[in-house]
């Protein structure tokens, strides 16, 4: 097994379209990084202004955790689509290349394919969020120096110590990671059913964009489908900057993360052993 | 009786109502060379694949090695090299990189030395670091049987292997098949169009027609049991025809041109008459066969739309 996953984390350094994602975040980091150091304080401004007319805000506010946190609010949103762009191609790629046929003409089991696939998949997904938290993160940090974290939520304003932000955004990127490997697995699945490159990559765009749609609509018919929506689970990163933490929340998201992962491969799986390699 | 080494018994597939194999028996014996022949859509393809449990057949067992490929898939495919119709490969990569990865699948740690050698002998030493997207279908070809020679695999099963080689090419594998029997001791099943090249090199040979046998058994055999058909060129062709007709009884003849006479006859009397037609004072400028397996395959098959089938 470890052989197939180094064989497969090989191909995907070797192709073109696994630095998409590494250059869109890099310069979407750096596009950020660089309007928050021109304007970041008006920005601030502008968002705190209703605060400013109760409370006397001092020190360094435009601080890199600050930027930090506005860029993965903001990027998050669109890594399910760097992800998908390459576990969506994993198997239906191969497929479409016929090398999928060459593959499983050789004692690769396909069941051991599937595995190997998504942990490569799994590892890229680990790769992107090392390198959008070094960038972000540390980057910012750099850039802006460190302070207290303030977060404004709908109903609260939730003020972090500086002492007790980083282990927080450690968290965070970790449970990004989890909600991320479920787009992984989910585009996995779907590529396993296709014999086309381009066909699971958008279905599972499609999908998560209409989960999160209904997911944000403040509907009373959706409140009844909310809780079975993947997507809903995925912003299980943003707990980790309550205060006090929502402990048992975020362990029911984890878990409920992880049954998706386990679903959509099992799907995966049992649909490739049954499949006629015909292309 | 020679080991067999691949066997198929009622081995079927259909997808909805359609019969893409009905319950074939196959039997391959050990170090041979085993002619896959049938027209377009006959259930070639779909047999190889099944063979290579691409495909998962509807009844009959496979048996490949003594094993059951069900319960020994993975120890049966190790000791399968297979080229399975268009040979593709990672554009991105090199023709080294590809098979540094085939290398793997099949459990072996990729070997500088032995890539290099499998290049060379396809004929594409010098080219192997070029990325596969600059290659010709030719040498994907070539680089296609690098790669089933790679873990040195007891069995190969080879599909239409010749297709986009050039001449010098086609010349080259049919002397590397004959190798691998001969020198090597390896079986070959070799699926072709070429109904000549099976013809030249292989000792057994089915065909199939709409997913069913039609024939199956040693080529010579199955080819002996037929009359011949020869093109005679020759300075008095009425000549020949009288001679034909006065002293071989059961023999046909055509005169197709002034020079030229299409006759038929069994094989072992060919000798004979051309030792009569010289000492009859007839010059003999040549005695070429016409192609015995494709009036064979033609006869056998008998079903309209066979121009798919490869003159060469």
């Amino acid at each position: 097994m470890l052989t197939w996953i180094r064989t497969e984390l090989y191909k995907m350094t070797r192709r073109p379209r696994s630095y998409i994602g590494l250059g869109a975040i890099a310069a979407l980091v750096l596009l950020i990084e660089f309007a928050m150091y021109v304007d970041g304080e008006d920005y601030l401004k502008f968002i705190l202004q209703q605060l400013e007319a109760y409370f006397t805000i001092e020190g360094n506010v435009l601080n890199g955790y600050t930027v930090c946190f506005v860029i993965l609010q903001t990027l998050i949103l669109q890594m399910p689509l760097l992800v998908a762009l390459i576990t969506g191609d994993a198997l239906s790629g191969e497929a479409a290349l016929g090398t999928l046929r060459f593959m499983l003409a050789t004692p690769v089991s396909r069941t051991g394919l599937v595995l190997a696939k998504y942990l490569a998949g799994s590892v890229y997904v680990a790769v992107l969020l090392l390198f959008l938290g070094v960038l972000a993160l540390y980057g910012s940090m750099a850039l802006f120096g460190t302070g207290d974290l303030i977060i404004l939520k709908s109903e609260s304003l939730i003020i972090l110590k500086e002492a007790d932000i980083h282990w927080r955004f450690l968290s965070a990127f970790m449970l990004a990671f989890v909600s991320l490997s479920v787009i992984a697995a989910l585009s996995m699945m779907l590529s396993a059913f296709s014999n086309n490159s381009i066909g699971p990559i958008v279905l599972s765009m499609a999908i998560v964009i209409v989960f999160t749609i209904i997911g944000s609509l403040e509907f009373p018919l959706f409140d009844s489908i909310r809780p079975f929506l993947f997507t809903s689970y995925m912003t299980v990163w943003r707990d980790m900057f309550d205060d006090p933490l929502q402990t048992s929340g975020i362990i029911r998201s984890v878990l409920v993360l992880i049954l998706h992962i386990v679903v959509f491969l099992s799907v995966a799986i049992f649909h490739l052993n049954k499949k006629d390699i015909q292309v | 009786m020679s080991e067999i080494i691949l066997e198929t018994k009622d081995l079927t597939k259909h997808f909805g109502t359609f019969h893409a194999v009905d319950g074939l028996d196959l039997k391959v014996s050990k170090a041979s060379i085993f002619g896959f022949l049938g027209p377009n859509g006959a259930g070639k393809s779909t047999t190889l694949r099944m063979i290579l449990s691409l495909i998962k057949p509807s009844s009959g067992t496979i048996r490949i090695f003594g094993q059951d490929l069900r319960t020994h898939r993975p120890q049966i495919l190790g000791r399968i090299g297979a080229i399975i119709e268009k040979p593709d490969f990672y554009p991105y990569l090199s023709g080294i990189e590809n098979l540094r990865l085939l290398s793997r699948w099949y459990g072996l740690r990729p070997d500088a030395r032995k890539i290099d050698e499998m290049l060379d002998r396809v004929g594409l030493s010098g080219r192997g670091r070029d990325l596969v997207s600059a290659y010709s279908h030719g040498m994907k070809q070539r680089l296609g049987l690098a790669q089933a020679m790679m873990h040195d695999p007891e069995l190969y099963i080879l599909d239409e292997p010749t297709t986009g080689l050039d001449p010098k090419g086609i010349i080259e594998l049919r002397e590397l098949i004959l190798d691998l029997k001969r020198v090597y001791n390896k079986t070959v099943i070799l699926s072709s169009h070429i109904l000549s090249e099976i013809e030249l090199i292989a000792d057994d040979m089915v065909i199939i027609d709409q997913g069913k046998a039609m024939v199956q058994g040693p080529v010579k055999q199955l080819l002996s049991d037929q009359d011949l058909s020869v093109l005679v060129e020759c300075d008095d062709t009425q000549k020949v025809k009288n001679i034909l007709d006065t002293g071989y009884p059961g023999s046909s003849s055509r005169i197709l041109s002034d020079q030229v006479i299409e006759i038929g006859m069994a094989h072992d009397k060919l000798p004979v008459l051309a030792q009569s037609l010289v000492s009859s004072g007839v010059l003999l400028y040549s005695m070429e066969y016409k192609r015995r397996l494709e009036d064979y395959f033609l006869k056998l098959t008998q079903r309209a739309g066979h121009a798919d089938l490869d003159q060469n």
